[in-house]
C-alpha cells in the first residue's frame, strides 16, 4: 500500500484532533470539581475563582458513612467477582454446548441467545422482592448472582462461538492422553479460549463497573455501595452539589484510567483476537 | 502392549454412512500393521475406534482376549499420532510430552526423567522450552512422537502421521518410526493412504476399499499373491499391468487372445490349479513392470508399442502400448479414481481406443530403440490371472 506522505499528515492530524475533542470533557471535569460551591451555578463553566481542593476530601468522605475509598472496594469486589463468576459459568456453559448432540446444543443456545434479547429492566420488580426474600439485597452476593445471570448469555454467545472453530483433535489427543473430562477443559480448552475470555472479562468489567440502574435498585442505603451509588448521594432532593459529584467522579475513573494505559495492548489484542 | 482383534467390528454413521463393515483382523502383540486404502476407505475410522474415539456399532474389539468396546479412550490406554499432530499450542514441548503422564497422575521427577529419556530419543532436547509453534514440521512429529512414546501404552495408533511432510523427511521419519517401533515392541496400528510407506513400514499390511478389508498380509505377500484386482492394481509402483484376454485351452497348451492377437503361453506354462474352469472366458492378465523383458529368449512375447522410456537409474522405465482391451472395472477404476481425476480419464480413453497400457522396468543400460515396436518377453508362471466379473484372483 502506498499513500501520499500528505494523506498520512491529514489522517495523524484529524485523529489528533479527534483525541483533542474526547479530552474536553476531562477539562469540565476537572475545573468543576474544583470550584468552591458558591460558583458552581453562578458560572457552571468558566475556570474556578479560587481552586477548592477540599473538595476532594469532602468528596473522599463519601455519604451514606460509606467512603469513597470503601465504595470503590465495593465495586472493584462486585466487577472482580461479576466477571470471574460469568467466565466460569460462560466458558463452561459454552464448551458444553457446543460440543453437545446438535439438537440439545441448538435448544440450549437459543435459550442463552433469548436471554441476550429480553430486556431486564422488565423484571426488575419481581426480582428484587424474589431477591430480597434470599437475602441478596444490599450485599456484594446479591449483585454477582444478578451481574451473572445477566451477562453469562452474552459470554455463552460469544464463548460457543469460538469453541466451534475449535478442531476436535486437541480434546481427543487429551482424552487418548488419558486427562478427565475436567482436566481437558481446565488444562486445553480453557487456556484456548484465551481470546475470548479477554473479550468477555472486558465487556462484563465495564458493564458492571458502570452500571447505575441495577447498583442503585439493590445496593443504596447499604454499606456496601458501589461508587455510582455513592456519587449519586451528593445529588440531594433539593439541592445537588455538583463540584463534589465531579470530584468524585474524578477519583473514580482514576483506576480505571490506570488499567487502561497499563493494559492497553492486551486490551487491543483481546478485541481484535478473532480477526487474524 | 497387547494383542488386538478386531472380530466383525463395524461403524455405521448417524447419517448412514457404513464406514467400515464387518472387519476381522488381528494384530498379533509388538506387531506393526499398517491399514493402507483410497480417501474414504475407512481406515481413519477403523482406527478412531481402536484409539475409543468413535463408539463401535457392530462387531467386537479386544485387547489380549478382553473386550474393549464400552471402554472409554481414557481407559484404554492407547497412545494416539494424530495427522496434524494435535500438540496443545499453549504448552511447550516438555508441557506436551508430559501431558499424559501428569494425566495419569505420575510422580513429579519420574515425569522429568521420562520427559528427558524421550526427548533425547527423538533428538528434541534443546527445543523442550518452545511452543509448538516455534517449531519445524519434522519438529512438530517427533513431538507428537514423543508424546506416544512417553510412556508405555499398549497400542500405539496412527493417523497419516508423515502426511504433512516433506518426501525427504517423510523418508526419514519413516525409518525413525519403524526403529522406535521395533525397540520398543509396542503393538502399533498406522493409517496411510501411500502404498510405499505401508509397503516398507508394515510387518503386515491391511488394504481396505469402501469400508471392506480386501486383503491382509505381509508386503511381499500381497505384492506377490494379490487376492483380487484392487489389491494387485493399489500396491506397486509402477503399479501392475493389467489387460483383458480370452483363456483357452488348445492343444498346444493354454492361449490369451486379446483383441490384437493370440498369445500362445506354450504347453508347459504353469497356470494356477483353477485357470481350467475359466476355460473360454474373459479373464484379466496381470503382469508386474519387472517381470517383462526385451530380447529373443524363451516364453510368449507381446507385440507392443514403445511410446515413452523414463530413465531413473539405476532403472528404466518403457512405456508402451499393446492392443488389448483394458478392463474397466470397478475396481481398477477406484485405484485409478484415488490417483486423481485424470488418471480415470485415461483409462477410459485407452478402453474406447482397445489399447492397454503396460510398463516395463529394465536396467538402466538395457538398450532400447527410441520408439517404434518392441517385443516384451514374460515368463508365464509369472502371470496373475483375475475373474473378469468379480476381480477374484483365479488360484
Ligand atoms: N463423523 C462422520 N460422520 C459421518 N460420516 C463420516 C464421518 N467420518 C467419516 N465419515 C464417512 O465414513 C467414510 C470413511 O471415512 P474415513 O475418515 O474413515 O476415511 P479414510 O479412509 O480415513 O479417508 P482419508 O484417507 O481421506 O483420511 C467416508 O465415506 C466418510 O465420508
Ligand atoms: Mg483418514
Amino acid at each position: 500500500m502506498t499513500r501520499s506522505p500528505f494523506a498520512m499528515y491529514g489522517r495523524e492530524l484529524g485523529a489528533l484532533a479527534l483525541a483533542l475533542l474526547w479530552c474536553v470533557p476531562f477539562y469540565y471535569l476537572a475545573i468543576v470539581s474544583l470550584k468552591p460551591t458558591t460558583e458552581i451555578f453562578a458560572d457552571p463553566v468558566g475556570f474556578p475563582d479560587r481552586l477548592e481542593f477540599a473538595n476532594y476530601a469532602e468528596a473522599w468522605a463519601g455519604t451514606m458513612g460509606v467512603s469513597l475509598g470503601k465504595a470503590m472496594l465495593n465495586s472493584l469486589i462486585v466487577t472482580v467477582g461479576s466477571v470471574l463468576s460469568v467466565i466460569l459459568i460462560g466458558s463452561v456453559t459454552a464448551y458444553v454446548i457446543a460440543r453437545n448432540g446438535r439438537r440439545m446444543g441448538t435448544l440450549m443456545y437459543f435459550f442463552f441467545v433469548a436471554g441476550i434479547i429480553l430486556p431486564h429492566q422488565l423484571s426488575v420488580v419481581p426480582l428484587y422482592s424474589a431477591m430480597r426474600q434470599i437475602g441478596l439485597v444490599g450485599n456484594h452476593l446479591g449483585l454477582i448472582v444478578l451481574y451473572s445471570g445477566l451477562m453469562t448469555p452474552m459470554s455463552v454467545f460469544l464463548y460457543s462461538g469460538f469453541v466451534r472453530t475449535l478442531p476436535a483433535d486437541y480434546e481427543e489427543a487429551a482424552e487418548v492422553d488419558g486427562a478427565s473430562r475436567g482436566r481437558i477443559f481446565r488444562m486445553v480448552i480453557f487456556p484456548l479460549l484465551a481470546p475470548v475470555t479477554g473479550t468477555v472479562a472486558v465487556m462484563v468489567g465495564m458493564v458492571v463497573w458502570n452500571d447505575f440502574f441495577i447498583q442503585l435498585i439493590f445496593l443504596s442505603g447499604s454499606p456496601a455501595q458501589t461508587l455510582p451509588v455513592a456519587i449519586y448521594g451528593f445529588v440531594g432532593e433539593f439541592s445537588a452539589r455538583w463540584n463534589l459529584v465531579f470530584a468524585a467522579v474524578f477519583v473514580s475513573i482514576a483506576p480505571i484510567l490506570a488499567f487502561y494505559l497499563f493494559a492497553q495492548r492486551q486490551l487491543i489484542q483481546g478485541f481484535t483476537g478473532g480477526i487474524k | 502392549m497387547a494383542k488386538i482383534q478386531f472380530d466383525g467390528v463395524g461403524k455405521r454413521y448417524d447419517n448412514g454412512a457404513h464406514a467400515v463393515r464387518d472387519l476381522n483382523l488381528t494384530i498379533e502383540d509388538g506387531e506393526f500393521m499398517v491399514v493402507v486404502g483410497p480417501s474414504g476407505c475407512g481406515k481413519s475410522t477403523a482406527l478412531r475406534m481402536a484409539a475409543g474415539l468413535e463408539p463401535i456399532t457392530e462387531g467386537r474389539l479386544l485387547f489380549d482376549g478382553h473386550e474393549v468396546n464400552a471402554l472409554s479412550a481414557r481407559d484404554r490406554d492407547v497412545a494416539m499420532v494424530f495427522q496434524n499432530y494435535a500438540l496443545y499450542p499453549h504448552m511447550t514441548v516438555s508441557e506436551n510430552i508430559a501431558f499424559p503422564l501428569a494425566s495419569r497422575g505420575m510422580a513429579k521427577d519420574e515425569i522429568a526423567q521420562r520427559v528427558a529419556r524421550a526427548a533425547e530419543t527423538l533428538g528434541l532436547t534443546e527445543y523442550l522450552s518452545r511452543r509448538p509453534k516455534a517449531l519445524s514440521g519434522g519438529q512438530r512429529q517427533r513431538v507428537a512422537m514423543g508424546r506416544a512414546i512417553v510412556r508405555d501404552p499398549r497400542l500405539f495408533l496412527m493417523d497419516e502421521p508423515l502426511s504433512n511432510l516433506d518426501a525427504k523427511l517423510r523418508n526419514q521419519m519413516r525409518a525413525e518410526i519403524i526403529g522406535l517401533q521395533k525397540t520398543q515392541g509396542v503393538t502399533t496400528l498406522y493409517v496411510t493412504h501411500d502404498q510405499t510407506e505401508a509397503m516398507t513400514m508394515g510387518d503386515r499390511i491391511a488394504i481396505m476399499r469402501g469400508g471392506v478389508l480386501q486383503q491382509a498380509g505381509a508386503p511381499r505377500d500381497l505384492y506377490d499373491h494379490p487376492a483380487n484386482l484392487f489389491v494387485a492394481a493399489f500396491i506397486g509402483s509402477p503399479a501392475m499391468n493389467l489387460f483383458q484376454a480370452d483363456l483357452r485351452f488348445t492343444d498346444s497348451g493354454p492361449v490369451l487372445v486379446t483383441s490384437g492377437g493370440t498369445l500362445e503361453l506354450g504347453p508347459g506354462a504353469a497356470l494356477p490349479a483353477r485357470a481350467r474352469d475359466h476355460d473360454n472366458r474373459t479373464v484379466v492378465v496381470g503382469l508386474r513392470p519387472e517381470h517383462l523383458s526385451l530380447g529373443d529368449g524363451p516364453g510368449p512375447s507381446l507385440a507392443a508399442t514403445l511410446t515413452l522410456t523414463e530413465e531413473l537409474p539405476p532403472e528404466k522405465l518403457l512405456h508402451t502400448l499393446i492392443t488389448a482391451e483394458t478392463p474397466m472395472t470397478d475396481q481398477v477404476v477406484a485405484v485409478a479414481a484415488d490417483v486423481d481425476a485424470s488418471a480415470v480419464g485415461d483409462l477410459a480413453q485407452d478402453a474406447r481406443a482397445h489399447r492397454s497400457r503396460l510398463v516395463a522396468r529394465l536396467p538402466v543400460d538395457t538398450p532400447v530403440p527410441a520408439s517404434g515396436p518392441l517385443d516384451l518377453r514374460f515368463d508365464p508362471a509369472r502371470l496373475h490371472l483375475f475373474d473378469a466379473r468379480d476381480g477374484q484372483v483365479i488360484r
